[in-house]
């Protein structure tokens, strides 16, 4: 408790708190460009924390980080394009409520869900950390595989009304996710002969031109599309009604980002496809998902800003580092000269409880400087659709050619845009293109390795709780859009017999 | 202008199978050991294609031809010359640098939607281009590309 009270008097020192939201507003503006992260932001920044101290330094790079995360919604909501993959569901619901007028009750509402979910991730830090970390240990590839075959069930759920569409997408997707090094003895495949794909597709040039430019042909397509439609901006509003109606989604959002989280390279992507997926199962109106639903965005926006907290604790606790930006906060720490694991609460006391407390403070803050962005970047709409298109098209190009400085990228992104809008206007869902991406190379790592772990005993991976617990979770994940859709029929045909 | 809906669905699980024949073309040089992988996504997607197809097919058969929308050959023809307006701006990007051909690309793109306005075209291609290059450059610490035609 002297640790937490001395962790609130640093952050709350005035020179911290500026730099609190000093990283808050560059890890916004991080997270909004695409093909920009808040790894990347946390990356960029370390030099310049060289000559801070080790809690203002701590606190600029966890500004950045939760800044980043929650960035890449503003542009998912307004324009349909998402700063990063974890906002991808909520620009599918987002863009709907611009569409409609209400962007500014959609934008209050994603600031409030990361404020949240954030907050929550804050205390599950500070709290719960050691409890937390001894999950961590306990997950490995077995575990990782089934989370992403559990991951990839949301292709079930959001395409289940065009299965056969959904899943091709999914396969094939899944298929180009295995392009590049093979995950055993690291031979490069299917590369056609192109270098460049020895590494990989890279999912976020792919990400960024699925979602930006059929927005932008579209606009073409719109008979006013060159006379400058200006589209209403609406006001900022936060509706209690939402929230109150809410409060279940919050917390199960909050709780699938903090576990997936301190699950070793599982990121808030990932969490806020879970949530949403959670959130649409269990909602009372499912058909409004995909046409702008505040329960979406909700789950999304708390699942993905919860995992913030949630990747740091087994680098605090354990010194192992889950994630990219763990690593980067790894980096940071040994540069002022902390070691992270089980000593650092004793040694660096006044240095980790500034840090955690300061998560707090941070997702609070959070809110505040969102509320500022998105009122800022609300204007956007106002501008004619030649403009908006145009500032696009040349928004995606420099930030798909920024991720690794190479026109391949830049090409990567303009043919992923391409296919992008001839699937959008035959009803192929893109969301499956985006979690097969993402989820594809863990998976096949994850089944790779254990296949070799559980050669000759296949069933002795039920020995492991976790793995158990994930199996279950996956059956039922999959077979639930079935069970209800029996359910469905037998009740309407039980009305209609009535 | 007549055309029947599953007609595209057709189109595109060709295109699919075409793309798909290109993995199972590479299948052989890969390992043994990391080819199972592969192999069973590849069978899936080849078994979800055709199914696809011989839906659509079944549907092509039964399917009203549908009304298209007058100005369709229009708007497809606008798209396919935007399109083709950003895969030029893609090509030159790196041959005449990032400041020319951005400037080019957002004032051919200004004009091709009907801009007309002197002050926006002149200020917008130019705003554009410096924002996004001191924001890219100076802050973000990005190497935008330049000119190898023009030697810079």
């Amino acid at each position: 408790m002297e640790n937490i009270i001395i962790g609130f008097s640093h952050v709350l020192q005035p020179y911290n708190l500026l730099v609190c939201a000093a990283g808050l507003f560059v890890g916004v503006l991080f997270g909004a460009l695409p093909g920009f992260s808040a790894t990347m932001g946390v990356a960029v920044f370390i030099p310049f924390t060289y000559v801070m101290e080790p809690e203002a330094a701590l606190l600029l790079l966890a500004g950045i980080y939760c800044g980043g995360v929650y960035g890449g919604s503003i542009p998912g909501v307004l324009i349909g394009i998402p700063g990063t993959p974890a906002s991808v569901p909520t620009a599918m619901e987002g863009r709907p409520l611009t569409k409609r007028g209400e962007s500014g009750r959609a934008l209050a509402m994603v600031t409030f869900s990361s404020c949240m979910g954030g907050v929550v991730s804050a205390f599950a830090l500070l709290v719960g950390a050691p409890l937390l970390a001894l999950v961590a240990m306990k997950v490995g590839a077995p575990e990782q595989m089934m989370i992403a075959i559990f991951g990839l069930s949301v292709v079930c759920t959001l395409s289940f009304d065009n299965l056969l569409k959904g899943l091709l997408v999914g396969f094939v997707s899944l298929l180009i996710a295995t392009v590049g090094q093979d995950p055993i003895l690291g031979f490069p495949r299917f590369t056609a002969g192109f270098y460049q794909l020895t590494g990989g597709v890279d999912t976020v040039p792919i990400l960024i031109g699925l979602f930006s430019l059929p927005e932008v042909l579209k606009m073409l397509e719109t008979p006013e599309a060159g006379k400058g439609d200006v589209s209403r901006v609406s006001k900022m509003v936060l509706r209690l009604k939402d929230i109150t109606s809410n409060i279940s989604n919050f917390v199960r959002s909050a709780v699938i980002g903090v576990g997936i989280g301190i699950i070793p390279a599982a990121g808030p992507d990932i969490a806020s496809f879970f949530a949403y997926n959670e959130a649409r199962k269990s909602s009372k109106h499912p058909e409004e998902f995909g046409n702008g639903s505040m329960a979406g965005i909700i789950a999304s926006e708390t699942a993905n800003n919860a995992v913030t907290g949630g990747s740091l604790i087994p680098l605090l606790t354990l010194g192992i580092p889950g994630s990219a930006p763990a690593a980067l906060f790894l980096g940071a720490m040994i540069i002022h000269g902390m070691r992270p694991g089980p000593l650092l609460f004793t040694q660096n006391a006044a240095e980790v409880y500034t840090l955690l407390v300061g998560f707090i403070i941070i997702n609070i803050m959070m809110f505040f400087v969102g509320w500022i962005y998105c009122k800022a970047s609300g204007k956007i709409l106002l501008l004619p659709k030649p403009v908006l298109a145009t500032t696009i098209v040349v928004l995606a190009t420099v930030g798909a050619f920024s991720i690794n400085q190479n026109m391949w990228d830049v090409l990567m992104m303009y043919v992923a845009g391409i296919v992008g809008y001839i699937m959008v206007k035959n009803d192929y869902p893109l969301s499956p293109v985006a979690l097969a991406l993402l989820l594809g190379k863990i998976l096949e790592q994850g089944l790779s390795q254990t296949i070799t772990l559980y050669s000759g005993k296949p069933l002795a991976v039920l020995g492991r709780p976790l793995f158990v617990i994930f199996l279950l979770f996956t059956i039922f994940s999959y077979a639930y859009p079935f069970i209800k859709n029996a359910r469905d029929k037998k009740k309407a045909a039980g009305k209609e017999g009535g | 202008m007549q055309r029947k809906k599953s007609l595209n669905d057709i189109l595109i699980c060709i295109g699919v199978l075409v793309f798909l024949c290109g993995f199972i073309v590479q299948l052989g040089g890969v390992s043994k050991e990391s080819r199972g992988y592969p192999l069973f996504l590849i069978v899936c997607s080849v078994l979800l294609t055709a199914a696809l197809l011989v839906k659509s097919i079944r549907s092509y058969k039964q399917e009203e031809a549908m009304e298209k929308n007058p100005d369709f050959v229009k708007t497809l023809l606008l798209i396919v010359v935007y399109s083709l307006m950003i895969a030029a701006y893609v090509f030159l990007m790196d041959k005449i640098g990032y400041i020319i051909s951005t400037l080019l690309f957002v004032v051919a793109s200004l004009l091709f939607l009907k801009v007309r306005n002197i002050p926006l075209l002149v200020l917008l291609p130019a705003g554009l281009t410096a924002s996004m290059y001191f924001l890219f450059t100076k802050f973000l610490l990005v190497t935008l590309p330049g000119a190898a035609w023009l030697g810079f």
